[in-house]
């Protein structure tokens, strides 16, 4: 095994790997900044050319990629408080408080060095946990799988902080847009108002897009400033700052990236809400903090477990071919262009694939997550510029990004649409986050309710797994209510 | 910014000069379906052989149009695209089964498109060794209860329940699984014990539980040949076809309406699962050529070598062999219609 693993990494170095991998990771870094366009667009982008491609060059090219979104996507969501991507929009809550306060380097240089850390703990996890995974992966079944999605709403309460009441509203909301389209149990199209564009629902970049960005772009257009404001300080020099912040919190990196793992491994629990997830149980674990209002701590959470989660939904899909995340779907269908066919002999006959996959990895965050550092200095002068500037060019790539879901007329309606009552939501102060995560689970909690009921009757209830969530997720719940009660009395 | 602006006019002369420096003519592969998906591999696997074979130089632009199921794809094809012969269109099983159910959304009619070029792929219908079921004929007269999981019941999922139905065998079936891959995951974890997977998942996935002695295969779904007669799938030539399990079930041939139903949904789903169309009405000479360019890249041996890989034992088929191999689909007769609707909106609650 050892010896397999040094000589995929002698492979991996090769120029022509090397080279296709460099070229991924800037693939990567450049839809990562592109609001709007995330892993599964670099992806779409790259497989036309995977075709007829060799098997090493191939994988280095589309994991190069894929790894390293999740550390650049983290630009506009400091810089611009627009997320990146689907999995850096929680990065917003602290990281654009703390770029307004004129740290945006600090805030930077965190996230991207808590990306690296994460990524390879992503990856190394990856490496020791295949092996033995196939069992883990069997028990969840989908009463479990009910189970985890309903602990990942209970989420909701915290991020809504002190208004539990409108979170739910907002769950709610969220969890009622997410059944829009084709239901999951039976041909029958809901919320459609004979609308061909809504048989799919309602896509998940168009919907991020228009709660988080588009609003964001409007308060920023009204205030007429620039993101720093008037502050005067030397944007440049922070980001050692920021990584001196993430060696100080190693536990907290650790403990996000290890959840970050563990939500991208299980299937359907919706790895785009990692961030989210990640961010609610720090705001509710760490003493002292000031979180939303530019806590370094609320940057590392999300960022060191959105990387950690490319690695975690990498095991079901090796080990039996079903994607544990939007991302690795499509990474699927490149595997098969390849010649490859998921399963057990990832760890057979392909094992070396599987090796190279984990290397390309681990490199590529570390690649990654330099190549942004490195830059961090130039494109933070972006918070300087005044928003009247910035806005049009935002606005076209979001469009973009937008059209991208399903390239037709209504994901631009919808965009607008969208943000717009996004718009509206956050002026009257209710929470956006727990409707993204009510959207993003609504389907999961469907399914996996209705084949438990109809496949277990009522008898699911007292499986052990099943009790055991029920109990932390209702442990979760109510210290999370008190906490934010005792918050608001102090 | 000033050093910015030279940059950035070499960046506009790069993309203007890649927009127009390409005059060759283009012809487009509408792919109904997302990237990397099953139609979408089919389609970049074929484009560069036919563009390499076709007779004059062109450019083949892969195009995805995905959603609703492959239905919009479809449409867009049927309605928007110029009849030139310049435009195909993939059709997979997920969007023939609405046409053939006549659902509104449809504006696409297979009767009015010429096939090009095709390629089937089979189906095993398997079940976990713990029930005790060694063959078709335990199957059949087994008393233990048998769960299915599936997605949906017009999907693919309809060849296998009209295959239980037409057995008489009670199952009890939950659909609603994320896919095909989730279905056989719940098969391992025994909470189904009945299940089928297309040949290529069932090769690198189930083969291994088979080896190890918990998945027991009992009989492929068949393919259909020129004659229209349901006969044993190539790949797995050594299991009885759904034909003759029926016969083995029953003591008879199988006939009659749902017979019939069958036989189109084995066709729409796996004998005839992916095929290349043009519009029916274009210049014919750019017909001939489509079907020329087809039989060529199915002739060429790394074409061969890859469509080994791709389809694992199975052949294409072009021109005339498409609309062959189709019209069982096509011209399903209004009683199997009617039965296959009926079986649809009683046993598993669709609503046309």
């Amino acid at each position: 095994m050892l010896q397999l693993a040094l000589e995929t990494l002698v492979a991996l170095l090769q120029p022509t790997s090397l080279g296709f991998m460099v070229l991924g990771v800037s693939v990567g870094i450049l839809v990562g900044i592109l609001p709007g366009l995330g892993g599964t667009v670099g992806l779409s982008l790259l497989l036309p050319f995977v075709f007829g491609m060799e098997t090493g060059p191939a994988i280095a090219l589309l994991i190069g990629m894929a790894a390293v979104v999740h550390t650049a996507d983290t630009f506009p969501s400091v810089l611009l408080g627009v997320p990146g991507s689907s999995g850096s929009q929680a990065t917003i809550m602290d990281g654009y408080p703390l770029a307004r306060r004129g740290e945006a380097a600090r805030a930077l240089g965190a996230a991207f060095f808590a990306s690296m850390i994460g990524g390879l703990v992503g990856a190394i996890t990856l490496f020791l946990i295949l092996p033995v995974a196939r069992p883990i992966v069997l028990a969840f079944r989908s009463p479990e799988l009910l189970m985890l999605a309903v602990l990942g709403l209970s989420m909701v309460g915290i991020l809504a902080a002190k208004r539990p009441l409108r979170g739910m509203v907002m769950a709610t909301l969220g969890l009622l847009l997410g059944a829009v389209g084709a239901a999951p149990t039976t041909p029958f199209y809901r919320f459609t108002f004979g609308q061909m564009y809504l048989w799919d629902g309602v896509s998940l970049a168009v919907l991020a897009l228009g709660l988080f960005a588009l609003p964001e772009l409007l308060d920023l257009l009204a205030s007429g400033t620039s993101i720093a404001g008037s502050q005067i300080q030397r944007i440049g020099g922070g980001w050692l700052m920021g990584v001196r912040d993430v060696i100080r919190e190693k536990l907290l990196v650790l403990r996000s990236a290890i959840l970050g793992v563990v939500v991208g491994f299980i299937p359907g629990l919706g790895g785009s809400v990692v961030d989210w997830i990640s961010y609610g149980v720090a705001a509710q674990t760490v003493r002292g903090s000031e979180f939303g209002q530019g806590d370094i701590r609320g940057v590392i959470a999300p960022e060191s477990s959105n990387n950690a989660k490319e690695g975690g939904a990498l095991i079901p899909t090796l080990l039996f071919g079903i994607p544990g995340s939007g991302t690795t779907a499509v990474l699927l269908g490149g595997f098969v262009l390849l010649g490859l066919q998921p399963g057990p002999r990832m760890l057979r006959s392909d094992l070396n694939v599987t090796l190279l996959i984990v290397w390309t990895l681990a490199l590529a965050n570390v690649l990654g997550a330099t190549a942004c550092m490195a830059m961090s200095g130039a494109v933070a002068k972006l918070a300087r510029v005044r928003a009247a500037r910035l806005a049009p060019f935002l606005l076209v790539i979001m469009l973009t990004g937008a059209y991208q879901s399903t390239r037709s007329w209504g994901d631009l309606v919808a965009f607008v649409v969208i943000g717009l009552a996004g718009w509206a939501l956050r002026r009257l102060e209710f929470p956006l986050p727990p409707l993204l995560i009510g959207f993003v689970l609504a389907m999961t909690v469907e399914r996996t309710l209705w084949i438990s009921t109809t496949r277990y009757g009522w008898e699911w209830l007292l499986h052990p797994a099943v009790v055991g969530i029920g109990i932390v997720t209702a442990a979760l719940t109510v210290t999370g209510i008190r906490l934010n009660r005792g918050r608001v009395s102090s | 910014m000033a050093r910015v602006g030279p940059r950035l006019a070499l960046l506009v002369v790069l993309i203007v000069w890649g927009c127009v420096g390409d005059r060759l003519p283009t012809v487009e592969f509408i792919v109904p379906f997302r990237e990397g998906g099953g139609s979408d591999q089919w389609a970049r696997a074929v484009a560069p052989f036919f563009q390499r074979h076709f007779s004059e130089p062109v450019r083949i632009q892969v195009f995805n149009i995905p959603g609703a199921s492959g239905v919009q794809g479809g449409n867009e094809f049927a309605v928007r695209r110029p009849h030139d012969g310049r435009s195909l269109f993939i059709s997979s099983g997920s969007n023939v089964f609405p046409a053939l159910l006549g659902l509104r959304a449809v504006q696409y009619d297979f009767k009015e498109m010429r096939g090009i070029m095709g390629s089937p792929v089979g189906g095993v219908v398997y079940v976990s060794s713990e029930l005790g079921i060694a063959n078709v004929n335990d199957l059949c007269g087994t008393n233990q209860r048998l769960i299915y999981g599936g997605i949906s019941p017009t999907g693919l999922d309809m060849v296998p329940l009209i295959a239980f139905e037409f057995l008489g065998l009670d199952v009890l079936t939950i659909l609603g699984y994320e896919g095909k891959g989730a279905a056989r995951v719940a098969f391992e974890q025994r909470e189904t014990n009945l299940d089928y997977q297309t040949s290529p998942a069932y090769l690198s996935n189930v083969q291994p539980l088979v080896d190890e002695g918990s998945a027991i295969p009992l009989f492929s779904f068949g393919m259909l040949d020129a004659q229209g007669r349901v006969v044993r799938d190539p790949v797995f030539n050594k299991l009885p076809s759904m034909a003759e399990a029926y016969e083995l079930c029953r003591g008879r041939a199988p006939a009659g309406a749902a017979w019939d139903a069958y036989r189109a949904a084995l066709v729409a789903g796996f004998t005839a699962q992916k095929n290349l169309w043009t519009h029916d009405d274009a210049p014919p000479e750019r017909i001939d050529a489509l079907i020329a360019t087809a039989r060529a890249t199915i002739a060429d041996p790394s074409f061969q070598q890859l469509a080994t890989r791709l389809l694992g034992g199975y052949e294409f088929y072009a021109g005339s062999d498409v609309e062959a191999i189709f019209s069982v689909t096509s011209q399903l007769s209004p009683t199997a219609r009617e039965w296959l609707m009926t079986f649809l909106r009683e046993k598993h609650d669709v609503r046309f």
